[in-house]
């Protein structure tokens, strides 16, 4: 399977805190990838560091065969991003958004069209800060969708939704593997990744634990559902290090 | 610059909605020359012309340049279109473009008032705006180091004021420098306005003698220092 994404021997510490040490992971086109994790296991680091975002201490990053430091401008044409802070400018519209974001891509898809499509239509001239949690992540999927991009990466994109609005974007998400867009996504809810993603990997401080289909990682611990596999695979370490203290 | 043209024109309609840089760049130079021009006898408001043309450039390169990029960054403006094909400096150009466009718009409103309504003539129209140029590049270069230097909002708005508020009060650009007693005058000469406004009242009245040489080397010196500065430490995030 071609990849879409590959990390090899990636590292970043803050100081003498290790956020990312040593994580390898592959994701093959048209794959819906969950990178699941604690508050602070270093999924963010991660996504930031594979965008090029904050520079990588050590290892590799190739993303659709391009390193996102080096061939930044030609990798972001294809390439969309929701990042979990907000990014707009104070005062502006969601249309003027838009289009400015379209305006920054050679090849921008109609960003009418999937403002419509994401149910935004009529909130073009709307301030984007008066806009409602679940409609600014719509937004910020319209951000990440207006370069018409062959791999998404979305950093926690249901948190703190409420329940309809989490499904809403469940369904959108499910669109765009229907599209065969490559997903790189972080989350902590175990139905959602559960339910979108072809493959997962657990991250425990700064290390993939555990990666698998979700129902692999079920069988694999003979629990009852992902949530007891992944909680097993948090614990493990710390019991072993309380057992040895 | 990959981005530019789009940036210049978001940033350009944000600019338009933006109450502090109309009212400080714009609406307050105004009332401040209609002030002194009507209470002031003409060749007083001639003087003081010099010093309320610059109030622009206070207010877009101490407030308006510095106070938007680090909002830029405060809010991850800058951080996101560097997930983009587009050049991130060009925010900072177009942001910088925009500030431009306000004192332009606040000068020509400040030389309109005072030409027509006071009868203000401006001596040396071509060193006029050669030295008006070179204050607002070094006024620009100091918003760009605080832009750079601030690690955070609160820290920016304080050194934008520091900065903004002594210029505007002791540079004689509101009040005639030349009525402060002397170890005032002697101590506000380190300001960067203080010498640019020098340098437009001599070009208003066409003094010939004005010693010139110690303002034009004080203003490209901060102008040469700030921007290394700035481009040294400037932080995307």
């Amino acid at each position: 399977m071609e990849e879409a994404v590959r990390i090899r021997g990636l590292r970043k510490a803050y100081g003498e805190l290790a956020a990312v040490d040593g994580l390898e992971l592959s994701i093959g086109r048209g794959e819906i990838f969950g990178l699941l994790g604690h508050n602070g296991a270093g999924k963010t680091t991660t996504i930031e560091c594979a965008l090029g975002l904050r520079r990588r201490d050590a290892g590799e990053v190739s993303l659709l065969g391009l390193d996102p430091e080096k061939d930044r401008a030609k990798l972001f044409e294809k390439v969309g991003v929701q990042l979990q802070e907000a990014g707009y400018q104070d005062r502006i519209k969601v249309g003027e958004l838009c289009a400015c974001f379209a305006g920054l891509y050679s090849k921008p898809a109609d960003w009418r069209e999937l403002v419509a499509r994401f149910g935004l239509s009529g909130r073009e001239r709307a301030a984007v800060s008066s806009l409602s949690g679940g409609e600014r992540q719509k937004l910020s999927i319209v951000l990440a969708l207006i370069p018409g991009p062959e791999l998404v990466f979305l950093d926690e994109l249901t948190t703190g939704l409420d329940p309809k609005a989490r499904r809403q974007m469940w369904a959108l998400i499910e669109g765009l593997k229907a599209e065969s867009v490559t997903v790189f996504m972080s989350s902590h809810y175990m139905e959602e990744v559960e339910r979108l993603c072809d493959r997962i990997a657990i991250m425990k401080k700064g290390r993939i634990v555990a990666q698998g289909s979700p129902t692999e990682l079920v069988a694999r611990n003979k629990t009852k559902n992902l949530e007891e596999a992944f909680l097993l695979y948090l614990d493990e370490g710390d019991s072993l290090k309380e057992e040895a203290v | 610059m990959k981005g530019f043209t789009t940036t210049l024109k978001t940033d350009l309609k944000l600019a338009l909605r933006n109450p502090d840089m109309i009212l400080f760049g714009i609406i307050f130079p105004i009332a401040i020359m209609l002030l002194i021009g009507l209470v002031s006898k003409p060749e007083s408001a001639a003087l003081s012309f010099g010093g309320v043309a610059a109030f622009g450039i206070c207010a877009a390169g101490l407030m308006g340049l510095p106070l938007t990029i680090a909002d830029y960054r405060h809010r991850k403006v800058l951080k996101r279109i560097r997930a983009t094909p587009a050049s991130p400096a060009a925010l900072l150009f177009s942001q910088a473009v925009v500030q431009c466009c306000y004192v332009i718009v606040s000068f020509a409103a400040v030389l309109l008032i005072a030409t027509a309504v006071f009868d203000v003539r401006i001596a040396a129209p071509g060193l006029f705006a050669a030295y008006y140029a070179l204050t607002t590049v070094s006024a620009f270069g100091l918003g760009f180091m605080v832009a750079s230097l601030a690690p955070n909002m609160k820290v920016a708005n304080a050194i934008a004021s520091l900065l903004y508020f002594p210029m505007i009060m002791l540079s004689g650009a509101s009040i005639p420098f030349e009525i402060f007693p002397r170890p005032l005058q002697a101590a506000v000469g380190v300001l960067p306005m203080t010498q640019g406004i020098a340098l437009l009242k001599s070009a208003v009245v066409g003094q010939a003698d004005a010693p010139v040489l110690v303002p034009i080397l004080v203003l490209s010196v901060i102008a040469i220092a700030s921007y290394s500065v700035a481009i040294r430490f400037f932080k995307w995030q």
